[in-house]
């Protein structure tokens, strides 16, 4: 990774000390590129004494000749047959080449079920693959006796199916099956101890005596790495949900680069999320994900775009204008043609006057001269707006002549007249009481506010105690209400109880009956408070939501006051807000120690590893952690030894050599775990010793190697490997058994 | 992303081994039809085998002896019928062999659980810390208040995806 990767983190919050956290950058699957063909198969072609060594394992297949120091090649054991449409042609694709694109790589099928092979079509390419890598070019066959690893108790159907494989496809001249975790042991020069091999997809326990493993007291957990990446996974997905796809190959790499072995689980776990030092246990992930970038402005740019703004404000201002222009002119326009109707009017007979006033669509004169009245205010209001003169709006206070004449002195019309009028003083002294008393208002909240700021300048603190005051009572208030909410959603809560109670008291007939009897009445409703009744058993209160609006909106209206004024009331201590982060669990547990900004791409994107860097690999000693119903492998370990193995010596020559082979024991911490813990369980003084293999992942093969060089030829290997002819004779089941291999089941 | 594709077909065909010449091969190989058996259908036959060669067996030593456990004649030919003559043979070798410590088979050597379940602790589903507590309604273990707080807000269903975690969810069938 490059040094300039490590991306500065933004932090939200200006008062954090903290240098920005070390990011760790997800693994991206990548292809390494391809496997070059041996070109040395010269070496080795006719020789029947070079075998060639297969470790035919659920995580990696590793192939070499016996007479080397390592594999040749090594690779995981998957397939990808791949179609590509667009050309018509099937892609095979063995091994890490199954890893040169997506598409491949979702294609690809393993052929591994748990710890034994299923599928034997991807079994027959990845031997097709190993053979064609090692370059070999037989003829009809290949010439060179095959050691290949198998599972603990390898079922016979498997067995079967391979030996067929091997000597009918690839005409084999012999094949020899053994444990991988036997050869381990073997490579390390063990004879006596207990094998602990635990692996990609299982854990194995094999007592091993003089050299020859005790099949009947092996044992398996079903744990290995790979469901401890799974476990990883689900905890992980459970723990960010909605987080973009993961790989499985990245949760892999995690767990290899990041987990480790406890030495006191208990006791780490429970200060594992303390923040003072969480800095220095939490792993912040990086997933990739793409900067939503911002466009970043210039000055210039800025004044270019506010000069355009305001050019076009002003261009609809003008519009405005002129179109107010045009109204004016046609409303003078109006203004003149009644006037001038008017004027005719005083010169013309009154019937001609009338028609033409018909004919305009007014009554009378009365109208037409309101009609000229409100054109001449509405044109000297628009033009002296167009002027800007500010007019005083001086409204005339109307009068009402007739009123004060006695009906008796009026005619008909008159007194039609005089009721309109009574009706207008109503309307009109109704506006000036509204007004008065809105202005009273005004005046009362200025005073209020008055009094508040002199209180403010005064007595502060006062002040502070007493918003404060009110802020929490609301806070209780609304919390209440939520609370008594919540409650109503669980059916058995006492709020619930009581309203189904309520509602079957309702509905119950009781009342009734009593009526009948005559003695009493049905008073429901008689009080006010009855009703209230209904408003308990409403699941659903509007009433009572809007009042929660308006304290929500009072709240707010506070908060922003003792804000703007209480030195101590800071946007933390906000309703709402949420607590401090730095005190959360909760956020050290999602987001380390350091404040989190949902905003920022780049820390939406990233994973944090706390409590499962030692979660993960500690179900092995407790895999009811990840519900697999099997004791751990320290009481296994101890079971084993202490009351299965009953025979004193033979049990105290075991546990001198506790061996430690396979991916897990790569955890660092798991020897010293096993010691320590081990000591708790063996008899008092008991001399015992734990050892990791040389190369926990590589051992196999090479112990495989090591077996076969020093026993090819020899009566041993005559013991062990199956010939062609055995097996044309004694049929594909047919097995013998050695000291590092499985036994007849 | 057209040249990224061209680089990946160019890689794929160099990786290809569909139309590689294999010469180690025997020419007459025919893989058997449906050689593909998962792990689970494995342990069936296995389990179903084994069952077959030790009524099997038991009806061997019962010639020899004389003694006779009424064993009905239809189960028994039914039986060996499964059963290979060669399978009954082993388990025959087996039984002489190993005398009352029963042979390790894939089935067999699985770990029993634990005697002392009450020895794991207690831990905190959501967060992997101690738990003190447990949420009678959704059966979750709790570290804290805080943590309890976010069990109420879970989503439905969610509690029982980590309840799964630990095998502890409820599944009807």
């Amino acid at each position: 990774m490059p040094p300039s990767a490590t991306a500065e983190q933004s932090s939200s919050s200006a008062n954090s000390p903290k240098p920005p956290q070390k990011l760790h950058y997800v693994f991206e699957p990548k292809f390494p590129g391809p496997t070059p063909q041996a070109d040395d198969y010269s070496k080795y072609r006719g020789r029947s004494d070079a075998a060639i060594v297969i470790d035919n394992g659920s995580w990696n297949t590793r192939v070499g000749w016996s007479s080397e120091s390592a594999p040749r090649i090594a690779f995981p054991p998957i397939l990808s047959k791949y179609r590509d449409r667009k050309l018509g042609r099937t892609f095979t694709l063995v091994g890490n080449d199954a890893y040169a694109d997506s598409n491949s790589r979702t294609a690809s099928k393993n052929a591994f079920d748990v710890n034994i092979v299923s599928n034997f079509d991807v079994m027959e390419n990845i031997l097709d693959y190993s053979f064609l890598k090692l370059g070999i070019d037989g003829n009809d066959g290949i010439e060179h006796p095959i050691v290949m690893t198998e599972a603990l108790c390898n079922p016979t159907y498997s067995r079967k199916t391979m030996s067929e494989l091997l000597f009918e496809a690839y005409n084999a001249p012999s094949v020899t099956y053994g444990l991988d975790s036997l050869f381990s042991y073997h490579y390390n020069g063990g004879t006596t101890g207990l094998v602990l091999s635990s692996s990609h997809t299982t854990t194995h326990l094999i007592p091993v005596m003089n050299g020859k493993g005790i099949l009947n007291m092996a044992t398996r957990l079903n744990w290995g790495c790979s469901q401890a990446v799974e476990f990883l996974t689900k905890l992980l997905a459970l723990k960010y949900p909605g987080f973009p796809k993961t790989y499985p190959q990245q949760m892999e790499s995690l767990v290899q680069e990041h987990c480790y072995v406890s030495q006191d689980y208990k006791a780490e776990m429970a200060g594992y999320l303390e923040m003072g030092s969480l800095d220095e246990r939490d792993r912040a992930i990086q997933f990739p994900f793409v900067e939503i970038i911002k466009e970043q402005k210039s000055e210039e740019e800025l004044a270019r775009i506010a000069e355009r703004r305001k050019e076009s404000g002003r261009r609809l201002q003008e519009q405005a204008a002129k179109m107010r222009l045009e109204k004016l002119k046609k409303k003078e326009e109006e203004l003149a043609y009644y006037q001038h109707l008017l004027e005719k009017g005083k010169t013309e007979t009154k019937k001609n006057f009338s028609r033409q006033l018909e004919n305009e669509g007014f009554k009378d004169e009365v109208q037409l001269e309101k009609r000229i009245k409100e054109l001449e205010k509405s044109i000297r209001r628009s033009r002296n707006k167009d002027l800007g003169i500010e007019e005083e709006e001086e409204e005339e206070v109307p009068t009402f002549p007739l009123l004060d004449t006695p009906d008796d002195q009026l005619d008909e019309d008159g007194l039609k007249q005089k009721r309109a009028q009574r009706l207008l003083k109503a309307n009109y002294e109704a506006r000036q009481r509204l007004r008065a008393e809105k202005e009273k208002e005004r005046e009362r909240l200025r005073l209020e506010a008055e009094k508040e700021e002199e209180k403010r300048t005064n007595d502060l603190e006062g002040w502070i105690a007493e918003k404060r005051g009110m802020r929490d009572g609301l806070v209780a208030k609304l919390k209440e209400r939520e609370q008594r909410k919540n409650q109503l959603s669980d059916r058995k809560s006492l709020a619930s109880l009581n309203r189904m109670k309520a509602i079957a008291h309702l509905a119950s007939d009781e009342p009734t009956r009593k009526r009948r009897r005559g003695n009493d009445e049905d008073t429901f409703g008689a009080d006010d408070d009855d009703w209230a009744i209904y408003r308990d058993i409403a699941t659903v209160n509007e009433d009572e939501e809007e009042e929660d609006e308006e304290m929500q909106t009072e709240l707010k209206n506070l908060e922003a006051q003792l804000l703007r004024y209480d030195p101590e009331f800071t946007e933390d201590s906000l309703q709402g807000a949420g607590s401090d982060w730095s005190k959360s669990l909760i956020h050290a547990f999602l987001r380390g120690c350091h404040p989190f900004d949902p905003e920022n791409q780049a820390e939406a994107h990233q994973m944090h590893l706390n409590v499962e860097r030692i979660r993960v690999p500690e179900v092995i000693f407790e895999p009811s952690m990840a519900g697999v119903d099997q004791a751990g492998i320290v009481e296994i370990t101890s079971e084993l030894l202490l009351n299965r193995i009953t025979e004193k010596q033979q049990r105290e020559s075991i546990y001198r050599d506790i061996f430690l082979t396979g991916g897990y024991t790569l955890f660092k911490g798991f020897e010293e775990r096993m010691r320590t813990t081990l000591v708790s369980v063996l008899p008092f003084e008991a001399e015992f010793g734990v050892r990791t293999a040389k190369d926990p992942l590589l051992d196999a093969w090479k112990g495989a190697a090591l077996w076969t060089k020093s026993n090819i030829g020899e009566a041993a290997w005559k013991g062990a490997a199956i010939t062609k002819a055995e097996y044309s004779e004694k049929g594909a089941d047919y097995i013998k058994e050695h000291n590092l291999g499985n036994v007849m089941g | 992303m057209a040249p990224n594709n061209t680089v990946s077909t160019a890689l794929h065909e160099a990786n290809d081994i569909t139309n590689a010449d294999k010469p180690f091969k025997s020419t007459s190989w025919k893989p058997a039809a449906r050689r593909n058996k998962n792990l689970k259908q494995v342990l069936i036959e296995v389990n179903r085998a084994q069952a077959a060669s030790i009524i099997a067996s038991q009806a061997q030593t019962e010639a020899n002896t004389g003694d006779n456990t009424p064993i009905p004649e239809s189960t028994l030919a039914g039986l060996s019928a499964r059963a290979s003559a060669a399978q009954q043979a082993t388990a025959l070798q087996k039984l002489s062999l190993t005398v009352g410590q029963p042979a390790p088979t894939y089935g067999n050597i699985d770990a029993a659980p634990s005697l002392h379940p009450a020895n794991s602790g207690h831990w905190c589903d959501i967060t992997g810390l101690p738990a003190s507590y447990v949420d009678p309604k959704t059966k979750l273990r709790y570290a804290n208040k805080e943590v309890y707080a976010v069990i109420r807000g879970l989503g439905q269903g969610v509690s029982d995806q980590f309840l799964a975690v630990r095998g502890a969810n409820i599944i009807l069938k």
